[in-house]
């Protein structure tokens, strides 16, 4: 039994060994696929990011950040728009719109309750943010992009928050010793206050002491004069003005002790019992400072502090056809996915197709009917064509139901790159159809065909990460300019305007692919008679 | 009056030389058999007659249109019978195709068969479909490249009458076959591939060789 299979397996690979095409297929195709893999993914690494700027006032920090941009592979264009930066990256022209937003009312974060103004340290290096404005169709890259543009962002970020922080430091010190030196200051101050209270207290004692002996005092040279009077009998000339001038001494002490004297002191204490009232605020304030100071001196500011803020936005918003919803993960895969579809489905289609029609025994009597040779490629070609079309028509009614984007909003557009497109693919899996002769290496050859354009699609290796003979060479993939098309369509809701580069290659490539293929077409028929 | 002339027709591939300089001629009404080892160059003779191979040098005068079945037949599969005849009418601008249609059903047995797909069908059938597929532009020449490959005497008989009655009815058969008792008795001349010549032979000619 094993003997048999052996004899088996050994017949296959003579065949395979007498079929050139198909062992080459089979034996380079890996070597080939290793290859192109390595060329694709060996730098992975962001390259060449086609960005719109758009500054909304001009600052050294702006400048600075532009040079940073362009150091790391960004191709700056400015614009003096949003409205332009953004409609670059709608058309797709671009990969993302860099906005740096002048925000004159910023101010620190987290440190607002401490009141500490932010305009003391150079002010002018925190009114700024950065808004990306993204293209999140672009899976493969957008992260990165992000990534790379938050990795400039930080280390502007952290200079500016090591010398604002330095900055915060200082001043906060400074501040700090001021509070303590005005608490201290505060503490002299309520102890004076006492003292002052106290002198007055005594003072106060010691003149109602005073008094009471002066009043003593008169009430003894009242008696005296009164005993005078009565002893000697004095004229009234004589003792009237003396008790006249007592009664008006009297009256001036009473009314020196009674009134003055009281209310000054009465006043005094008042005035002191509020001086020391509000001393005593301002050193629980104070206190109340320094335990805010100890507190900031404890919170790590370096991660808290953020001087340039970045968001990232995506182009698509608000084109749902939800309300209040935004695009999903699917929305943005979905043109990719819809490329994809068309391009593997055609060229596989198209190539078996072919060559089933060639291995029939009813070809020969096909190529010697009164046909023209662009009629019979035409014919099946259109085969193919309608089959794919039907297949993505029945694709975008079902996806209609459950994606939030609105496909149809832009039908025309969307026809047109359908129709465009199908037609390249199907042209290039026809031309396969002709080069191999039997419908395993066809298939083989259209698989291949289509991982090598999955390969350098934006789903695996973006432009972006390709070096650049490679890009270059690739930035003309049908699979690459249809996916560019279809997410402007169908997530960007541009349209294909007026003129587009892209649908003109794809034209110019369906072009190229039917001249080849009718030439392919007119050898084989040779052969195949023969 | 002949059909088909050849003058001075010669056919290399490469170097090697497979006609050379071979001049006969076809009668018209006749059926003539190409015989030769195998491998000598009576399927190409048969391709340079059909027009499918152009001659390295010399010309061939054929007075007539050609229909021609090769020796795999040359129908769609899938297809069912009247499909396949519709088909291949279209493709060679038939006019009134209906009724052609009809007619070749009726005269080669087929009627039954009309909506049976090829693949389903015997390979006398197949073989009877595939010439009613060569009858569709009403040929006056029709030329059959190994009608009896793979058929059981008993078709072979049916395909042999089929042979004749389409000769009576005017059109000149050129036919190739390895099965040779029956081709000296369907043939009335014959063209002999012998090293890179064709010579014209009579019937009796044709019943020395195959013995």
């Amino acid at each position: 039994m094993l003997f048999k299979s052996i004899s088996i397996l050994w017949k296959n690979i003579l065949v395979l060994k007498n079929s050139k095409l198909s062992a080459l297929i089979i034996l380079i195709g890996p070597v080939l696929l290793i290859l192109l893999l390595g060329l694709a993914l060996g730098n992975t690494s962001l390259k060449n990011i086609q960005t719109n700027l758009y500054v909304e006032q001009n600052t050294t920090f702006s400048n600075q950040f532009k040079e940073e941009l362009v150091k790391n592979s960004f191709i700056i264009q400015d614009t003096n728009t949003l409205e332009d930066c953004l409609s670059g990256v709608r058309k797709k022209e671009k990969v993302l719109c860099i906005e740096i937003k002048n925000q004159s009312d910023f101010s620190f974060p987290n440190l607002d309750s401490t009141n500490i103004q932010v305009d003391k340290i150079s002010a002018s290096d925190f009114q700024n943010s950065i808004n990306l404005h993204l293209d999140f169709s672009r899976q493969r890259i957008v992260w990165g992009v992000i990534s790379k543009v938050d990795a400039i962002v930080n280390s502007f970020s952290q200079k500016l928050r090591k010398n604002a922080l330095d900055e915060l430091s200082k001043e906060v010190l400074d501040l700090e010793g001021t509070a303590k030196s005005n608490k201290a200051i505060v503490k002299v101050s309520s102890a004076s206050l006492t003292n002052i209270k106290s002198n007055i207290r005594n003072f106060q004692k010691d003149l109602e002491e005073d008094r009471k002996n002066l009043n003593n005092s008169f009430k003894k040279l009242e008696s005296s004069i009164d005993e005078v009077d009565d002893l000697y009998k004095a004229p009234d000339s004589i003792i009237f003005p003396v008790f006249v001038a007592f009664d008006k001494l009297k009256e001036g002490w009473t009314n020196f002790t009674e009134n003055q004297n009281t209310k000054i002191l009465e006043n005094s204490n008042t005035d002191i019992n509020r001086i020391e009232n509000n001393l005593k605020i301002v050193e629980r304030e104070l206190s109340e400072v320094q335990q805010v100071f100890e507190e900031l001196r404890s919170q790590d500011l370096d991660k808290e502090f953020n001087p340039i803020p970045l968001f990232y936005t995506s182009i698509s918003e608000g084109i749902s056809k939800k309300s209040a919803s935004q695009p999903q993960f699917l929305d943005y895969l979905f043109p990719s996915f819809l490329s994809l579809f068309i391009a593997f489905i055609s060229i596989t289609l198209g190539a078996t197709i072919v060559v089933r029609e060639r291995i029939s025994g009813a070809y020969i009597r096909e190529i010697m009917s009164k046909t023209s040779d662009f009629t019979q490629i035409l014919g099946r070609f259109l085969t193919v064509f309608f089959i794919v079309l039907i297949q993505i028509l029945i694709i975008l009614i079902i996806s209609s139901f459950f994606l939030t984007i609105p496909l149809f909003s832009n039908i025309g557009s969307l026809i047109v790159s359908i129709i465009v497109s199908i037609a390249v693919f199907v042209s290039m899996g026809m031309i396969l159809g002709y080069i191999f002769d039997s419908q395993e290496t066809a298939i083989l050859g259209a698989v291949s065909l289509s991982i090598l354009l999955v390969l350098f699609s934006s789903l695996i290796s973006p432009l972006e990460t390709l070096p650049d003979l490679t890009r270059s060479i690739f930035s003309f993939s049908p699979l690459i300019l249809l996916e560019k098309l279809l997410g402007r369509i169908l997530l960007l809701e541009t349209g294909l305007g007026t003129k587009s580069l892209e649908l003109i290659v794809l034209g110019v490539t369906f072009i190229i692919s039917f001249i080849i293929l009718m030439g392919l077409y007119k050898i084989k028929k040779r052969g195949e008679i023969i | 009056m002949d059909i088909i002339s050849a003058r001075d027709i010669s056919k290399s591939f490469g170097k090697k030389r497979v006609i050379s300089d071979s001049t006969f001629s076809v009668k018209e009404g006749s059926i003539t058999g190409i015989v030769g080892l195998n491998g000598s160059g009576k399927s190409v003779l048969i391709k340079m007659l059909i027009g499918f191979l152009k001659s390295n040098s010399g010309r061939i005068e054929v007075n007539g249109k050609i229909g021609f079945s090769m020796q795999n037949n040359s129908l769609y599969e899938n297809l069912s019978v009247k499909e396949n005849l519709y088909y291949f009418a279209r493709l060679s601008n038939v006019h009134d195709k209906k009724e052609k249609i009809s007619n070749l059903l009726s005269r080669l047995s087929l009627k039954d068969y009309e909506k049976v797909l090829v693949k389903n069908l015997s390979g006398g059938t197949k073989k009877r479909v595939d010439i009613a597929c060569s009858l569709l532009n009403d040929p006056n020449i029709l030329i059959l490249d190994e009608p009896f490959s793979g058929l059981d005497p008993n078709l072979i008989n049916e395909i042999s009458k089929f042979i004749f009655d389409i000769n009576k009815k005017g059109v000149t058969i050129i036919l190739t076959s390895h099965v040779f008792h029956e081709l000296p008795d369907l043939c009335s001349t014959g063209l002999w591939v012998k090293n890179g010549q064709v010579i014209e032979i009579s019937k009796s000619e044709i019943k020395r060789i195959y013995k």
